[in-house]
């Protein structure tokens, strides 16, 4: 049997404008600073990808980066997908499935995509090896249909696949990379760029097994993160439920919270009837047909397949129903058809289009249609009002958006885009941030939550802080967090509206997140104290790769990652300025539980006492070259001043 | 007699049978309503009080609110229960 | 004498049981090896995962929980039973009858369910 090993790893170079490849091998000292993934697909953008880029030219690169523990069991099929955003901004996201695995296995830890082919491609990669093959047939395809005719063409059911829909083969705003039909990655911009290089999909197939340095460290390191979070010994309420009901049990507790996004935005509470109506439960009871999981999750059923049984769309199936279609197909446009809600998140995948850009624009649409800043002549003859009562006119829509159609056409561009054109005080309800639809996390009610989504590189992207909540503060004494050189007073970081400690508590979220999905695992595994004491993750990475690396430089890396995100986008001109919420949130109370609205002066001092934190300017929101020298990476601060950024001592 | 609002959520809803329900109580603290509700939904009070020593399990996760309040979570088993109370099990 | 015997619908595709047994002799995780001694066959449109079993019960190295074979003891949903012949009926009947009160057990077996649920009986007890 072929093994290969994880200290050292490889990038596969392609150029779609002349067909070249070549395998480059990275220094050891990399995996030491950056670990891998989203790490190094990190600190290879800014090596390769020069500010100010075309986003849709050959000089952007598309990356998809696996990372050493991936093939183990602890890697969860984890990869991150990365390039330039057509905003802007960084685009990177995490996706799972099976893809990764297999590309190490073929002996490649990144793929390192650019160019623009001059005709529709789809990359076959196996051992050491890319070819460039024609997918003409290919393009116009919704992701379901590629996966049926790539799997049936090439036969072996062990190829694993990523691929963009029609969405982004027509630059539809935010169109993620798909694979294994409903996992998905990359908002961002990643499926808008794949599509842009007229690249429809990458198949991969490798032969060589993962080592492991230290087997038997890695087993003892294993049952330890087992033990935190299996269903029957695992200290973190969240896991029973996450675990089997899945995401989507969000609604109900995020109503009574007054944490749930409802007719955009406007109120954070819906009717309980609604809630329950798309919740879990129900839906497990109704819809559910299988349990489905990622390459070795210990969890038996995050993800599931669904099937509609009777209706208007009986014979329906999709799946992976998680916390963002209840609200974004559910609340958040006052709908609670869940067979609807289904059907329309069904179509989104089988589009590619992401479901936060369809159901935040269209919750704009029907704001401005309330307003009368749309019109029936523009919706194509739609009454385009929460409630949706024009059920299959929606339906209509999903396919409408990712092909630019009719009114489609302008809800592709994304409200933020949206609202520049049509104007008329539409700004006011468009919720995104750099240009980026918000997710389903509230703002107004918990400080932490408004400071991650003002200050995410690439747009809102709780999962870069994700959970955002630290674990009861029962379970970890003092002298464990002084031992983790943790400096936050836990309780009142844990209080949802004490602008206090939020900054510290963010900075230590996107670091331990950023360790996390730079091993990879996955950050919905971050249960029990896992995402206050990494020592676990550190005990699986160093068992597996055998690179003696401290305790302290494991955690620095992900500091080092934090700092490549914000350096990116730094190089492409923003700043502090850049860091804000949406308008709603700035200017409007939600009407209940004294939510009130976060004003300048609130979200200022909580971006203070971040930046202070992270050794960044208060100023610019730039590293300063003090933090980049103490996290040795003196030589970009260099590159940032050769690109005419000031960087502060 | 006092009137609660009580809601069962994912697995909670398994012990229960139900997703929620009005419920009327002369339970003045936690624990007692918990009490009473293991009467009526055996293998309830296993999901949150551990049977050995009697206290509220780590991971166990019950919201308290009443009207207008932010319901926020509790642990202590001698939590007061107010009338018109909304109490979400986890 | 007990084997390993499938649960098919429980199989969520996850592969930890082939992944693990791949590397039980080797310290290698290969899910493709000849050694492995489990195979979850996938079946197009991601519907369908099967577990197929080509082993004797006797596991290489049990390593989570001792006289268990470590396909069993790491699978999460309770897919793969370790059960003398007579009993795996058995198995099977309290898993639909568990189904039949509540529908979390599409998902997971109740054998892997620490928490209690409520039946619904016809008849009282």
């Amino acid at each position: 049997m072929k093994a290969r090993e994880s200290r050292v790893q490889t990038v596969m170079h392609v150029n779609l404008c002349d067909g070249g490849t070549f395998l480059e091998t990275l220094p050891e000292q990399w995996t030491r600073q950056y670990i891998g993934c989203r790490g190094i697909n990190g600190r290879l953008l800014l090596r390769d990808v020069k500010p100010r880029t075309e986003a849709f030219g050959p000089d952007n690169v598309l990356l998809f980066g696996t990372g050493p523990l991936d093939g183990t069991p602890v890697g969860m099929g984890r990869i991150s997908v990365a390039c330039k955003s057509p905003r802007g901004t960084l685009a990177e996201g995490s996706c799972g499935g099976f893809f990764g695995p297999e590309l190490r296995r073929a002996g490649i830890d990144y793929l390192a995509i650019r160019g623009v082919a001059d005709h529709p491609v789809y990359l076959f990669v196996t051992d050491g090896r890319v070819e460039i093959r024609d997918a003409s047939r290919l393009w116009g395809l919704k992701t379901n249909e590629t996966d049926a005719i790539l799997r049936e063409e090439l036969s072996d059911p062990n190829i694993q696949f990523r691929y963009i829909g029609p969405a982004g083969e027509n630059l539809v705003h935010a169109s993620p990379i798909f694979g294994n039909l409903n996992n998905s990655g990359g908002r961002a911009g990643c499926g808008q760029v794949m599509g842009s290089k007229k690249l429809k999909a990458i198949a991969v197939r490798g032969s060589q097994g993962i080592g492991i340095a230290d087997y038997d460290g890695f087993i003892k390191a294993y049952k330890t993160f087992r033990q935190k979070v299996d269903i029957a010994t695992s200290r973190d309420p969240w896991t029973p439920v996450w675990s089997t009901y899945g995401a989507p049990i969000l609604p109900r507790l995020f109503s009574g919270l007054g944490n749930l996004m409802t007719r955009n935005a406007r109120e954070m509470r819906w009717d309980d009837e609604k809630t329950v109506s798309v919740n879990a439960e129900i839906f497990m009871e109704k819809h559910v047909t299988k349990a489905k999981a990622c390459f070795c999750c210990p969890w038996p059923s995050c993800q599931k397949l669904y099937e509609i049984r009777s209706g208007k769309h009986q014979g329906f199936k999709g799946g992976n129903y998680w916390a963002g279609q209840p609200i974004t197909f559910g609340s958040l446009i006052d709908n609670d058809d869940l067979e609807l809600i289904l059907v329309l998140s069904g179509l989104c995948n089988q589009y590619g289009l992401d479901i936060f850009h369809v159901g935040y624009t269209l919750a704009w649409a029907m704001e401005c249609f309330e307003n009368g800043i749309l019109t029936s002549k523009d919706t194509d003859g739609m009454e385009l009002k929460f409630g949706c009562r024009d059920k299959e006119g929606l339906v209509d829509l999903i396919r409408k958006i990712a092909l630019r159609e009719g009114f489609g056409a302008l809800l592709a561009l994304g409200c933020s885009e949206a609202s520049k054109i049509v104007g008329k005080g539409s700004e006011r309800f468009c919720l995104a941030v750099k240009g980026q639809e918000l997710e389903g996390v509230a703002q107004r009610s918990m400080y932490m939550v408004a400071l991650g989504v003002a200050v995410s590189e690439v747009g809102p992207d709780h999962t870069r802080w994700y959970p955002p909540y630290p674990c009861n503060p029962d379970l970890i004494s003092r002298e464990d967090l002084d031992q983790l050189d943790i400096r936050l007073d836990l309780r009142k970081a844990f209080q949802g509206r004490n602008p206090d400690e939020k900054g510290k508590l963010l900075r230590w979220f996107t670091i331990s997140r950023a360790v996390v999905e730079s091993l990879p695992s996955c950050v919905f595994l971050i249960r029990d104290t896992l995402g206050l004491d990494l020592r676990p993750w550190w005990n699986l990475f160093t068992s597996a790769t055998g690179l003696n690396v401290a305790y302290e430089e494991f955690v620095m890396a992900g500091e080092r990652v934090m700092n490549l995100d914000r350096l990116f986008n730094v190089r492409e001109g923003f700043r502090r300025e850049d860091d804000r919420l949406p308008i709603r949130m700035m200017t409007e109370d939600v009407p209940y539980f004294g939510y009130s609205r976060i004003g300048p002066g609130l979200l200022d001092r909580m971006l203070d006492e971040y930046y202070q934190e992270n050794g960044w300017s208060l100023k610019t929101s730039i590293p300063t070259r003090t933090k980049l020298n103490q996290l040795k990476m003196g030589e970009i601060a260099d590159e940032l001043e050769a690109c005419g950024v000031e960087v502060e001592t | 007699m006092i009137h609660l609002d009580l809601r069962y959520v994912g697995h909670i809803s398994a012990v229960t049978g139900i997703l929620k329900e009005e419920y009327q109580t002369n339970a003045s603290i936690l624990i007692e309503l918990i009490e009473e509700l293991e009467r009526k939904h055996q293998g309830f009070k296993g999901v949150f009080v551990n049977g050995e020593t009697g206290r509220m399990n780590l991971n166990a996760m019950i919201y308290y609110g009443t009207e207008g309040e932010v319901p926020l979570p509790i642990i202590d088993p001698y939590h007061p229960i107010q009338d018109k109370a909304i109490l979400t099990f986890w | 004498m007990k084997q390993i015997y499938v649960i098919e619908d429980l199989c969520n595709g996850c592969r930890l049981c082939q992944t693990f047994c791949s590397s039980l002799v080797s310290g290698v995780f290969d899910y493709d090896s000849e050694d492995v001694r489990i195979n979850v066959i996938k079946v197009p449109g991601e519907e369908r995962d099967i577990p197929v079993v080509n082993c004797n019960g006797r596991c290489a190295r049990p390593i989570f929980v001792e006289d268990c074979p470590t396909c069993v003891s790491v699978c999460p949903t309770g897919a793969l039973v370790y059960e003398e012949q007579k009993d795996v009926v058995l198995k099977r009947l309290e898993l639909e009858e568990a189904r039949r009160c509540q529908s979390l057990f599409k998902v997971v077996a109740p054998w892997k369910w620490p928490f209690p649920w409520k039946r619904k009986s016809v008849g009282a007890k």
